[in-house]
């Protein structure tokens, strides 16, 4: 940047309309630098040339040569660390309870730990003069035991450590809150202890704030005037700390000496600042990293996903859906509701998913099954109800005793490891050999073909790829049960639908009893042998895909699985009629006269030229979207008074040389109609 | 909402059982000691202890030379907010670092080089004291401490806030027709308006609690430069315990009342 020169901010550049006239900007910024510098800067310089206007020598023999500013020296840095230390461990605690959980007087606890900030300091160190002062509450006591704490060092440690109270809290609590739960959830899930927790994912996460926290505290602890001046009773080379040897020489009249002090400490309050600006740079930094990697911008194409596809042609998975029905029952669901105040997540949910199959929940947000999958987890647990592993009752063991594999929808990788060590983790904290480890760890990496990737650094990764390391990390030790949340919600249409064919392709690998929750129909019908629709805490179907799909249990289901139209009618006869057509309604007692809808998939409606019996209707084209597999029509049809969506093939829509405009005649191959009523 | 993460992460009741030992132990039993020793004095005792002509003179000081420098930091404290978000100019970084140097710098520190500065030999006071104006060794060097003491807080409330503030909604009020002076007093100006308050009310309450720089500058003269904290340690220093914990009270009064209106500001200026 050059000298003089003065731009609008960086923040908008070139935004004409947040511009002052040039000679306004320069006055303002002159203020601004007018102010700093009598403010700060000034008396920042005077400090130090007041400390060696008579010259180093006198410096240097006004800090060395007075034995009582040298014990000042030595106290201050013997009480600093202690109060920093006890600050710390508190800051970390009530960081961790306050970021990471949620229970009654919360909110008044975060507000007791700010406390400190708005008592006077001089009313801090009176306080502990009324406690442990001689004529204190427990002066006598102490004075019977021989032990001296105001006066003395003690006092120091305590009157400080109150002025420091909340430095390290106040730092860590936001950047804990911002980093979120996540990646400690998935570490628990991977089977991490408490210690182990804290030491390789925690720590690595906040160690920048916590150093910030730290430095504020040591800064402010080192300074300390007031709290200290009250409990220190100033025993010359006894209880005189730094600051209070400043103003025992200002007294004296020692102005060379008592600058010489202050200069240290203003020299300490310079590398704090340093450091702390350095610190903040670093801690936004991390977080923005953190959020742009949420927003899932992928920094790398995703290399090997094409090839991929070709590998892996159709898989014989029927077949195998077919075998399962026999087999086992891997995970067992019963009769599980959940509450979140008023609002029923799950409403007497039961469910078996069979040993080795893979599982898609479907259903729209808020139905209950991303809550489904928690509670087979284990990180939730449920109000009514049993999970079962094969016959294992598992429902009140964590997650870490349940051998289970997550995988999140953000991926929630630890992002100061390598993909290695991800990878590695749940077997490190199962204490595997090292040898073991490795080949594992190369064995699952293969698995999801991502070997050559292991140095890497999770940002280094597209989004594919980190979800295929999520899964591998997952599957590293070898768990009953995997359940993926989401899996693909967070990648592109392209990457999804490879991870789709990939997922269905490993699973037929390896087998293990799996279970996924998607709101994408699609999704879940190619990847799955079984779907389970849900909707309102309930489970309105489940079945195979083909089940499902062909035979929809209810309105709900056949509208939730595509587009549908939908006619108007009543029960006439003990049967329902649409226009002019009739068919057979499913309940025992139809009332006569009763509303009824009947659904018709697009693809099962025909399109011909002439009207072929009495359930035809005529209509007119409205709009051809020819641009797909399936030439896609919308009619209106003025005697029911609303649109139909109707699918043609290309070869029958070639045949029909449909126009805009044309009037033409729709009759249905399929019609539904569902007892129990269901508005769409 | 039921707590999910307690069920699965660990050590909740290790973290809350320390976190609350050592809250109690270090600030909430030491505040309370301060209750009990001022309620061994009988009512009258302790309006007599707290109302004296010399301690209604200190809490007028304190409150009036708080107020002052409060004020005064508005001012600075928006135009150096505005010129480190608007501006580009040299060293910026280096200005933007040292607006919180009287966060780091130790207060006794500001004292001595304040009270240095601004006598008749000091490099400011040469210039200042023939106009009249003693920057030393007066309320008015209470005033310019206390403005040093406070000048962060505006700066770093306002700050955040002024970055992200829209610039669309700057061209919309150009666009119909506000001048850049307009947009400014009638857009932004309101926008920024909670965290102003909020940065006024933090530098207030320091301003209230603060001694280690005042009683280097200040002088100490009861009835003239005399403020409450001082007021505190002389009745200590004449072991009148009970007089100093219930003029203590009046100052806690004063800052849990500032600490309770900053929350209230703090969520105003989240959800206005």
């Amino acid at each position: 940047m050059k000298a003089g020169a003065i731009t609008a901010g960086a923040a908008a550049p070139g935004r004409r309309a947040q511009q002052e006239p040039r000679w306004i900007q320069l006055t303002i910024v002159a203020l601004a630098i007018l102010i700093l510098g009598v403010l700060v800067i000034i008396p920042m310089v005077d400090v130090f040339y007041e400390a060696l206007r008579h010259g180093f020598g006198a410096y240097w023999t006004a800090l060395t040569g007075d034995h009582d500013t040298l014990s000042a020296i030595l106290l201050t840095l013997r009480v600093a660390p202690v109060a920093v230390l006890f600050n710390t461990l508190f800051g970390v605690a009530a960081a961790w309870v306050i970021a990471r959980f949620r229970f009654p007087g919360r909110t008044l606890l975060t507000s007791l730990i700010d406390l400190p900030f708005a008592v006077s300091p001089v009313v801090a160190g009176l306080i502990f003069v009324l406690i442990f002062g001689l004529q204190g509450y427990l002066g006598q006591w102490l004075r019977d035991h021989d032990l001296k704490v105001i006066f003395a060092t003690p006092g120091l440690i305590l009157a400080t450590s109150f002025v420091t109270f909340p430095f390290v809290a106040r730092e860590l609590i936001p950047l804990m809150e911002a980093i979120g739960a996540e990646e400690e959830i998935a570490a628990v899930s991977l089977g991490a202890r408490a210690w182990y927790l804290f030491r390789r994912i925690t720590l690595p996460n906040i160690k920048w704030g916590l150093l910030y926290g730290i430095i504020l505290c040591n800064a402010r602890a080192m300074g300390e005037f007031g709290a200290v001046y009250v409990v220190s009773g100033h025993i010359t080379g006894q209880t005189d700390t730094m600051p209070l040897r400043v103003e025992k020489l200002f007294q004296e009249y020692n102005n060379v000496g008592s600058f010489a002090v202050a200069s240290l400490l203003s020299f300490l309050a310079l590398v704090t600042l340093s450091i702390k600006t350095a610190l903040e740079w670093q801690t936004r930094r991390d977080l923005r990293n953190r959020l742009r990697e949420a927003q899932d911008e992928p920094l790398a194409a995703p290399r090997s996903a094409g090839r991929l596809l070709v590998e892996h042609p159709e898989p014989e998975r029927r077949e195998r859906g077919v075998q399962q029905e026999t087999t086992r029952v891997g995970i067992e669901v019963r009769n599980v509701t959940k509450r979140f105040g008023d609002f029923a997540a799950l409403s007497n949910v039961s469910l078996d998913v069979p040993d080795g199959a893979l599982l898609a929940l479907l259903g729209p947000s808020g139905s209950g099954k991303t809550t489904l999958l928690r509670i087979i987890s284990g990180l939730d647990l449920p109000d009514e109800g049993t999970i079962h592993y094969q016959d294992e009752d598992t429902t009140n063991r964590s997650p870490r005793d349940r051998n289970v594999g997550f995988v999140f929808q953000h991926y929630a990788l630890f992002r100061h490891m390598t993909v290695f060590e991800n990878v590695a983790f749940g077997l490190r904290v199962r204490k595997w050999p090292k040898a073991k480890v490795d080949e594992r760890v190369h064995q699952l990496l293969s698995l999801v073909q991502l070997d050559s990737l292991g140095k890497q650094m999770p940002s280094q990764l597209s989004g594919g790829q980190r979800q295929r390391i999520a899964l591998a990390r997952a599957l590293a030790a070898d768990p009953q049960v995997l359940l993926l949340d989401e899996p693909f919600g967070a990648l592109d249409a392209k990457v999804r639908q490879e991870l789709r064919q990939w997922l269905r392709k490993l699973h037929d690998e390896i087998h293990v009893t799996s279970v996924f929750v998607t709101h994408d129909q699609e999704e879940a019908f190619e990847v799955a042998d079984r779907v389970v629709v849900m909707n309102r805490g309930r489970i309105e179907q489940a079945g195979t895909p083909s089940e499902v799909f062909e035979h929809p249990a209810n309105a709900f289901v056949m509208d939730f699985l595509g587009n549908v139209n939908v006619f108007h009618g009543r029960v006439e006869g003990g049967r329902a009629r649409v226009g002019s057509f009739e068919v057979a309604y499913p309940s025992d007692s139809p009332t006569e006269g009763q509303a009824v809808k009947a659904y018709v998939r697009p693809h099962e409606l025909e399109i011909d030229r002439l009207p072929r019996d009495d359930s035809s209707l005529k209509a007119v084209v409205q709009r051809i979207n020819s641009a797909a597999a399936a030439v896609k029509v919308e009619l209106f049809s003025a005697d029911f008074g609303l649109p139909l969506l109707v699918d043609l093939t290309r070869e029958r829509y070639d045949d029909l040389h449909l126009q805009q405009g044309d009037v033409v005649f729709v009759f249905p191959k399929r019609v539904r109609v569902f007892a129990e009523d269901y508005q769409i | 909402m039921i707590d999910v993460n307690r069920r699965v992460l660990p050590a909740f009741g290790l973290s809350l059982g320390f976190t609350l030992l050592y809250l109690s132990l270090l600030v909430l039993i030491p505040l309370t000691a301060c209750f009990l020793k001022a309620s061994t004095l009988s009512l009258d005792a302790l309006w007599a202890a707290v109302w004296t002509p010399r301690a209604r003179a200190a809490y007028g000081l304190t409150i009036g030379a708080s107020l002052a420098a409060a004020i005064l930091n508005v001012g600075f404290g928006f135009i150096v907010a505005w010129v480190l978000v608007r501006y580009d100019f040299p060293f910026k970084r280096f200005f933007d670092a040292i607006v919180d140097l009287p966060f780091a710098l130790p207060t006794a520190v500001a004292g001595l080089v304040y009270s240095s500065l601004y006598v008749k030999s000091g490099w400011l006071g040469q210039f200042l004291v023939p106009l009249g104006i003693q920057g030393a060794y007066s309320r008015t060097g209470i005033v310019l401490v206390l403005t040093f003491i406070g000048l962060p807080f505006v700066v770093r409330t306002v700050q955040p806030v002024l970055e992200n503030v829209e610039s669309e909604i700057e061209e919309a009020a150009a666009c119909l027709g506000a001048s850049r002076w307009q947009t400014i007093s009638r857009v932004i100006v309101p926008s920024l308006f909670p965290a102003i308050v909020t940065g006024f009310a933090l530098a207030f309450a320091r301003g209230l609690g603060e001694y280690g720089s005042v009683v280097f500058v200040s002088g100490n003269l009861p009835f003239k430069t005399e403020i409450a904290p001082v007021l505190i340690v002389a009745s200590l220093e004449q072991f009148n315990y009970a007089q100093a914990a219930a003029i203590a009270i009046v100052l806690l009064a004063m800052s849990f009342g500032m600490l309770v209106l900053i929350n209230l500001l703090e969520r105003w200026s989240k959800h206005p």
